[in-house]
């Protein structure tokens, strides 16, 4: 029987412990039907390497864990098909712009860190009600793409402005500081738009829609930002009517 | 070795572990959650779509009372009826708490929360966030822990729990972002660690669901029970190969889909339109029912039909799969092309999200192929009402807890379960912290023991077999011969297989063990929880000469309800029957 058809894995090395500068290794792994980047990186650490490193957990495209840079794009390993690629050869890195602990794993503390500036969490001053606070089904549909959000990484490793801009505080931080102002049942509006209008905040985003192209999860972070900035804007406009009414 | 303190060390960072931290936090204790990836990435919850079982419902009036007695039939006798009572009792609070904190459930009349239906229930009790349900809970959670801003160490994996004088007084932890080990001596210890599908080859779970908490609580001395009710999921997906045993939520039968075995039309219409595809056109609507397809659940449950109870469907589904009638990947099919396509979109977005990625399949349009696929361990650590564990100072809570599903879980009761015994372990574990002296010093001579022990295996590996080998090997063998259909001898050849695997483990080291991320070292330390836990699995199951719930034996194919000796309980390597609360 002839030998299955092999495809090519050009895989992103580098150890900043014991490595001056990366490198890639090429690994030929057997082709079968349906096989993900990230059964195809199972098959090279059992088979070929079992030193090579990244992160894995749900294979279901829910955790966020596999995001990766495969040929020249943001996709999840776990939910990218070796065969979408005709051409049978993926180069595979690991997300650009982030610390990389080793080849694949990348250090998202900083991801984390930015993300917790937007107070991340339902913000209600009155008591909890005895049972659920209402919301409307429309007001819930309202934000359901954002509720999507699986902290992957890929919008704010896209992102040109986090590049350049170190404490930007990027695309996935931004949807989800505009997830709970557009939460009917949250009350830190003026909080929370202080801190995404600062000088870290929306103003530094340039409408590039990396971010959105880059979501595995379809979300468009853009938009988010720009309904931040128009409630930004209307709301120094309206404080400033009413100084100059007074 | 790094040397940790904590108040409440909480292992584990899924819907459990860190309602139990939140709960701590709310008594004032200190407490430190270790997490075996990222934060809230690697357990079951975030991957839970169906929903949240509470009887809140007004219209029709549900009852807490119906759900208690929904979820004793369920169990098969092997229900612990002092927890399904906490269980029912207190699932609608912490459903609101969840919602106090943020969680977005779907809204129905009035702006209230929504429910639907699911298997083996009197009434509409499955609170839901769209099919997405298990990621809203976690995100909410994770949101809250940060707010409290509750310490959190990431990339931890709990090599053993430490005792001193019959008490759990901390755990070794392998860092394996840093490569080292880390000793957290503890004053009170609560396990959230998750199930155990790693040790089935097609599995819900994600990878790291490798039943560690069951290992650490056996070798530590902890009673189990339960450990051959082993739930496969009725619906995972069979094709392509890599997302093989991924769940297809009983969401999509609770809002109306219906299974169907597979005709050799049906067959061939499924073909054609992969050749459409394939082509770059669309594919054609392919509703079963016009391709002689059976509805074959009539045969198996009449009155509840997909929304039986899930043993049911499960076994009805390896059946028709067993006897032919299904695909050429080995699958049944599960089709909703005959609902309004706008609900479909509406309710079951990640389902078809799901398809559509991994299987080029528009549910609106086309069958969706399934086959059962491991889910749920129903077995694991006894508790009382309190959480607590045999061992003192041991509390758990999530699925490493045994004895409220019994033989049988409902569809929504895991995620419920989650947080009304993560608040429980929690509360009760901050309690006796505040009560408790300074932490045990003993710890640190049996921590560094144990890491000398591993240091040994450092840099030993290079032979022909290599961690993942034996991991594979097991796989193979639970899947075969500790399936959903099971028997005697299949049973005895687990076990005998099981033991040979140990010895060969005895002989495996690993090849370099100091690098972050090193396979290697994780699925050493993973391999050293599989074995023994999947052995219990085995030898509870060899035990029960009987079918029950969702352990089915070929050879004894009835429940023996004359000679019935209660639940199998496990302590160190014995198993025995006993009747405690059955």
């Amino acid at each position: 029987m002839a030998e299955p058809a092999k495809s090519s894995l050009k895989v992103f090395r580098f150890d900043p412990d014991r490595d001056r500068e990366p490198h890639f290794d090429t690994f030929e792994v057997p082709q079968r039907e349906g096989l993900t980047v990230l059964e195809a990186l199972f098959d090279i650490l059992e088979t070929q390497d079992g030193s090579l490193a990244f992160r894995y957990a749900c294979r279901g495209a829910v955790c966020g864990s596999c995001a990766m840079y495969i040929n020249g794009a943001y996709r999840l390993a776990c939910q990218t098909q070796v065969a979408a690629f005709s051409s049978g050869e993926l180069t595979v890195g690991p997300m650009p712009h982030f610390p990389v602990i080793k080849d694949l794993a990348v250090d998202m503390t900083e991801f984390f860190r930015k993300y917790e500036r937007i107070m991340p969490f339902l913000v209600a001053q009155s008591a909890p009600p005895e049972k659920e606070r209402v919301q409307t089904p429309e007001a819930r549909e309202a934000i359901d793409e954002m509720v999507d959000c699986i902290l992957c990484g890929c919008c704010y490793s896209s992102c040109p402005t986090v590049w350049t801009d170190k404490e930007y505080l990027g695309p996935a931080a931004l949807t989800k500081a505009y997830r709970f102002l557009a939460d009917s049942r949250d009350e830190a509006a003026g909080e929370r738009l202080s801190i995404v209008a600062g000088g870290d905040g929306i103003w530094r985003c340039h409408t590039i829609f990396n971010c959105a192209e880059a979501c595995p999860k379809r979300i468009n972070p853009t938009w988010s930002i720009q309904q931040l900035k128009r409630k930004s804007a209307l709301r120094r406009l309206s404080s400033w009517l009413i100084r100059s009414s007074t | 070795m790094i040397l940790r303190e904590a108040e409440v060390l909480v292992i584990g960072a899924g819907g459990a572990g860190l309602r139990a931290a939140i709960a701590a936090d709310d008594m004032k204790a200190k407490a430190l959650i270790i997490s075996k990836s990222l934060m809230g990435k690697s357990g079951c919850t975030p991957m839970a779509e169906g929903g949240y079982n509470a009887a809140i419902s007004k219209e029709p009036e549900d009852s807490v009372e119906s759900h208690f007695e929904d979820t004793m039939a369920s169990g098969g006798g092997l229900s612990n009826p002092d927890l399904v009572r906490i269980l029912v009792a207190q699932a609608p609070r912490r459903l609101y708490d969840l919602e106090g904190f943020g969680a977005l459930f779907s809204r129905g009349g009035g702006g209230l929360i929504a429910q639907r239906k699911m298997g083996a229930q009197s009434f509409a009790r499955t609170c839901y966030a769209g099919d997405r349900t298990g990621h809203e809970i976690m995100m909410t959670l994770l949101e809250e822990v940060r707010r409290r801003d509750i310490e959190v160490l990431n990339y931890l994996l709990a090599v053993d729990l430490m005792t001193s004088g019959g008490r759990v007084c901390g755990a070794l932890t392998y860092d394996i972002r840093h490569a080292d080990f880390v000793l957290i001596q503890s004053k009170v210890t609560i396990l959230a660690a998750g199930g155990g599908g790693k040790c089935w080859s097609v599995t819900t779970n994600s990878h790291q669901g490798t039943g560690d908490g069951y290992a650490l609580a056996a070798r530590a001395g902890a009673l189990l029970c339960d450990l051959e009710q082993i739930q496969f999921h009725p619906t995972g997906m069979v094709y392509p190969d890599s997302v093989k045993g991924v769940l297809v939520t009983e969401a999509v039968r609770g809002e109306g889909g219906y299974l169907y075995n597979v005709t050799p039309q049906l067959q061939e219409a499924i073909d054609q339109n992969i050749r459409l595809k394939r082509g770059g056109d669309k594919p054609r609507r392919l509703d079963p029912e016009d391709f002689g397809a059976e509805r074959f659940m009539c045969r198996y449950d009449p009155q509840r039909l997909e929304l039986a109870k899930r043993d049911i469907v499960t076994r009805a589904i390896a059946r028709e799969i067993l006897e032919g009638r299904c695909s050429g990947s080995g699958g049944v099919v599960l089709s909703v092309v005959h609902l309004a396509p706008d609900l479909v979109r509406d309710r079951l977005s990640t389902t078809c999200k799901q398809f559509q990625d991994f299987a080029s399949i528009d549910i609106t349009l086309e069958p969706m192929e399934v086959a059962p696929t491991m889910h749920h361990v129903m077995g694991g650590a006894v508790i009382d009402e309190e959480c607590r564990t045999s061992l003192k100072s041991l509390y758990a809570c999530g699925e490493v807890v045994g004895g409220i599903h019994g033989g049988n879980r409902i569809g929504g009761n895991a995620l419920a379960e989650g947080q009304v015994f993560g608040a429980i372990a929690g509360q009760m574990a901050a309690e006796e912290a505040r009560a408790a002296g300074p932490a045990n010093g003993d710890i640190l001579r049996s921590g560094d023991e144990m890491a000398r022990w591993f240091a040994s295996k450092l840099g030993s590996g290079g032979g022909k077999s290599r961690p993942c080998h034996i991991k594979r090997g097991l796989q193979e063998v639970m899947t075969t011969r500790v399936g959903i259909v099971r028997d005697e001898s299949g049973l005895r050849e687990a076990a005998d297989a099981i033991d040979n695997l140990e010895e060969e483990f005895q002989q495996v080291g690993v090849r370099d063990g100091r690098l972050p991320f090193d396979q290697d070292v994780i699925d050493y330390l993973e391999v050293r929880n599989m074995l023994p836990f999947s052995k219990l699995v085995a030898r509870s199951a060899l035990l029960r000469r009987e079918s029950r719930g969702s352990h089915y034996r070929s050879d004894f194919p009835d429940s023996d309800e004359a000679d019935f000796s209660g639940n199998i309980f496990a302590l160190g390597e014995e198993v025995w029957p006993e009747k405690k609360w059955s």
